[in-house]
Order: structure tokens, then sequence, then C-alpha cells
């Protein structure tokens, strides 16, 4: 009778030492991933961007004056060590507007906050509210802006999934009453045509 | 002072392997039975935890989207006389019953330990057929005992809402039109037309120059029961000779997101209720089940805005619209015109080419409504 009963506990203690060994290496880990998860404030652009010579081509896309596409330019970027500073040199690219005739839909006075990327492959652009004044605010122009936007960073660093805007660092119900603004977006490339 | 590393990690080393044992033998593995009982037909969905589902009937299937948990067979099983075959489609997390009979009814309840999603379906007798309507089914299991039928009832509200209003001029013409006036005064002239002309109820989300937040307008739409929900809104562009209609109704624009935000307060078990992220979900996955409708609708409306107004046809699209996303009924939003088109910003301020735009959406809900006995 007892010896059935020292092997049932010694399984059930043997069980209990697995799920301990288990749980260290899972806490253990947890804490590492919270870790990674946090926003890291990068350093000021210039700083980072005098330090290397090396670019790389990147694609914006911008409304034409001809029909109700986005069509893409091509711009040269510096190849910095920080992917949240080649995003900001993307932006500052479709900010400045186009070379080859296309429409600028960004009003002008926007400006960078910050620009955050997310582990999980979010980018979050906190842009200051010149962003949401300058707009038009008709479905249109809201779409024109956006997708200029979420389509060219998401285009060029495959690592970016999906953009949230941020104006002055809060989240937004919509940009002007339409497309819904406190989710992030992900990109919408029926709009392109070369 | 935090507790000490140490006396956390104990902690977790004494609580933590009950949680395990408990997830392994609380598993979210669902089980489904079919049962012919004298009369009706019996469907259990058996869970270890309780989970949310979205019952919506479709054209010829009811479909139910369930939060959580897998089952345990493979693609479809067969039914019996009324049920003809389940299916499971484990990546949209929709189950979908197919039936024999044409016109059948069922009632839902739920019971818990286990729970238990139950569905009775039985087969409806003449009567009962007509004057029934579609409705749509969001709850957690917490709130059992549901009626519902099959039938789709045929359209009777109709909620018209003008886009902006109050402080919110919305776009504005060179000549100074504002948007939030000329919608206010279409959706009064489609509001006219469709009661002077047809049976239909028309409720306007303001009727005034009154701002309204974009959750009330889909509170009214939802609260009266819409079947049709239109929002009517005048177009600005930076491209200064775009002109024309559009119509667009929901992109699910964000569709992996909602899954992981989904699984991240799956665990919150009986805080769900509260929760207003969950709240956020549900209504995303409403107007998801009324896509299909949705589409229809909005061809219906831009083909007659086409054939009326002669003006550029810029089709049907697909956008993440925030008023567009709770509505629990067939949902557009309308661009008449582009305001920041002089030519159109002349032509959306004269009474005649209003009128001439409700008279296209009009014909475009009748349209629809035609189209939708198809089914």
């Amino acid at each position: 009778m007892k010896r059935p009963f020292f092997l049932f506990s010694a399984g059930i203690i043997f069980i209990l030492i697995l799920f301990f060994l288990f749980f260290i290496f899972v806490i253990n880990k947890k804490e590492k991933i919270s870790e990674e998860r946090t926003f890291q404030q990068k350093p000021a652009l210039q700083q980072e961007m005098m330090k290397t010579e090396e670019t790389i081509k990147v694609l914006i896309f911008l409304p034409s004056p001809e029909d109700e596409f986005l069509h893409p330019e091509e711009r040269k970027i510096l190849k910095t060590p920080s992917l949240s500073n080649q995003v900001k040199q993307v932006l500052l690219e479709i900010f400045k507007g186009s070379e080859k005739g296309n429409l600028n839909p960004i009003p002008p006075q926007t400006q960078i906050r910050e620009v955050y990327i997310h582990k999980d492959g979010t980018a979050y652009l906190d842009l200051s509210s010149d962003f949401v004044k300058g707009n038009a605010g008709g479905s249109s122009s809201e779409i024109e802006a956006i997708y200029s936007i979420v389509n060219s960073i998401t285009f060029n660093f495959p690592n970016i999934k999906r953009v949230h805007f941020l104006i002055d660092g809060m989240e937004r119900e919509t940009l002007k009453g339409h497309l819904r603004f406190d989710r992030s977006f992900l990109p919408n490339y029926s709009i392109i045509k070369e | 002072m935090s507790p000490s590393p140490m006396g956390k990690f104990k902690f977790s080393c004494i609580i933590l392997p009950f949680f395990f044992i408990s997830s392994i033998l609380f598993s979210q593995n669902l089980q489904l039975k079919i049962s012919e009982n004298p009369g009706f037909e019996r469907l259990v969905i058996q869970s270890d935890a309780p989970f949310v589902y979205v019952m919506m009937p479709e054209r010829d299937y009811l479909s139910i989207s369930i939060s959580k948990g897998d089952f345990d067979f493979k693609e479809k099983i067969f039914g019996k006389e009324i049920i003809k075959e389940v299916s499971w489609d484990k990546n949209s997390r929709e189950l979908k019953i197919y039936f024999n009979k044409k016109d059948v009814k069922f009632v839902s309840f739920t019971l818990t330990d286990p729970f238990r999603l139950v569905i009775d379906f039985s087969e409806k007798s003449g009567k009962e057929t007509q004057e029934e309507r579609s409705n749509v089914v969001i709850e957690s299991g917490k709130y059992p005992k549901e009626t519902k039928t099959l039938q789709r009832r045929s359209p009777q509200i109709i909620v018209i809402d003008p886009g902006h209003g109050g402080e919110e001029d919305g776009a504005i013409g060179p000549k100074g039109l504002k948007e939030k006036n000329l919608v206010l005064s279409i959706s009064k002239k489609l509001k006219n037309i469709i009661e002077q002309r047809s049976g239909l109820k028309v409720f306007l989300t303001r009727d005034g120059d009154q701002a309204k937040s974009l959750d009330e307008r889909v509170s009214i739409a939802n609260n009266l029961k819409a079947d049709i929900f239109i929002s009517i809104h005048a177009n600005a562009s930076v491209r200064k000779n775009a002109k024309g209609a559009e119509t667009y109704f929901l992109s699910l624009n964000a569709t992996d997101e909602d899954a992981r935000r989904l699984s991240q307060i799956e665990n919150l078990g009986s805080e769900i209720e509260e929760n207003s992220d969950l709240k956020l979900i549900l209504w995303d996955m409403a107007q998801s089940a009324f896509l299909k409708q949705s589409s229809i609708l909005a061809e219906s409306v831009q083909m007659e805005l086409n054939s009326l107004l002669k003006t550029t046809d810029r089709g049907v699209k697909q956008a993440p619209f925030k008023v567009l996303m709770g509505v629990t009924a067939p949902a557009i939003l309308v661009e008449v015109g582009f305001l920041t088109n002089p030519e159109e910003e002349g032509m959306l301020s004269s009474d005649s080419f209003q009128e001439k735009i409700a008279e296209a959406i009009y014909r475009g809900i009748l349209r629809f409504i035609r189209e939708r006995e198809k089914y």
C-alpha cells in the first residue's frame, strides 16, 4: 500500500519541480521582452546624420494633380544606424513636397515631434497639430495626407507594418471627422499608381 | 517600498504552477454537438471558459464569430434534418451553420459550468416568416436568453447623418460654402423625399447646427434599430480640380490589430463587461457582419448618383471611417462632391442640384432594397 503512495508523491514533486524550472525560464524571458518593448528616444536627428555619408534609395508617394492616385518619387536618405531616424528622414522628404510637379498633401507648417518604433512593427509618428489644422477636412484630403505617409513608411521599411499617428503627443479620434485616428493604419497600396 | 525580488519570486513559484495546471485543465477547446429532438435540432458549443460571440444571420447561413478557442473537428461536420452542415474557419474565427430548410428560426441561450452556448433550430410556420427582421446579437456569455430569427424584415428605418456641425465646419469652399450647412440641407431634402414617396421612416442624427460626436451618431442609429445608415459629406482635396461624387463603406483596416487586442483582453475574464476595449472590438465586428450589404448599398447609391448628377464617377471605395465602425446595419458615407473645386462648389450651392443629389440617394436606397430582396 505504501509503495504506490510514495511513487505518486514523488511524481507530484517531480512535476512541481518541472513547473518551477519552467516558470523561472518564463519569468526571465518575460522581463527581457518588456524591457525591450519600452520606447527608446533616439538622439537628435542631425547628430546622428553627421556620423554617416552612406545613402539609401527610398520611394515616397504623393498625390498627383492629374488623377486621384499617389505617385512614387525617388529620394535618397542617409543610412543612419537607427530606424526611427531613417523614418524621420523619409517624413521630411514627404514634407518637402514634390520634385516632379506632384502635390504636397501635408500642411506646410507640420513638424515632427518624435518618431517611435515599437517592437511589434508599429511606427508611432508624433506630429504637431499643424498636421490637423492645415488639412482641408474632406475624406479625400485626409486619405491623401494619411496614406502618403503610411504607404511611404511601410513600403520602405519592411519591419514597419503599420503607422499610428499622435498629434502633439496625444491620440485623436479622427483626423478631421472622417478616418479613425485612434488606431494604427495598415498601408493601402491600391491607391498607388506608377 | 516594492516587495523584494525574492519574495515576489517565491510568490510566483507557489501561485503560477496552479495557473499553469488550471490552464491545461481548462484549455479553450470548443466542442460542438448536434442533437435531434422532436420539433427542433439543438446545437451546443461547449467550452471550459466563457467566450464572447457575435451571431449574424447571413443570406444562406448563420454566422457565429467566437472570440477564443478552437474546435476539434477539421473543416466541417454534417448535420441532421434542419442543419445541413457546420464549417469552422480558424482564421476568421467564424462558425458557419448551413441549413436544409428555407425558413429556420432559432433560440439561443447560454449555460454555465461548463460554459455552453445552446442554439435550438426549428422550422418556421408560414405566419412567422413575415414581419421578422435580422438581429445582430452582441453579447458575452453573461447575458443569456435572446430569441432571434433568421429571416430579415424589409428595411423600415433609415438614419441619415449630416456630417460635422456646431464648431466643426467640415470642408469650406473657396466662396465660403460650409460642408456642415450643405450636408444638412441635402439630408433634410432626402428625408422629405423618402417620407413623401415611401413608407420608410427617416431620422436625422442632427437637424440643426449642433455638434454631435461620432459615437453619438452611431448610438442614435443603433438605438433606433436603423435598417440603413447613410452619412452625408462633401469632399475636399489638395488637388483643386478633383471633382465628382464617391461612396464609401468601411474597410477593416486594422484587422490584425483588432485580433491582437482581442487576445490581449481575453484574459480579463469577469472584468470583460466593463472593458471598453472589448466593446470597441465588438462594435467593429458588428459592422463587419454587414460589409457585404454595405457594399451593395454603396454600389446602388453610387450608380444612381452617376446617372442623375452626370458628374465624374469616382466610384465605390473603402476606408476606415470612424462613423461607420459601430453601425449595426448596412452603412455608407456619401461624398456628394468637392467643395475645394470652385465649379462644383457653385453647383452644390444651388437648391436644384441639392434636390438632385437627394433624389439620386433615394433611388439608390430603393435599388438596394430591390437588390436585397433577390437574396
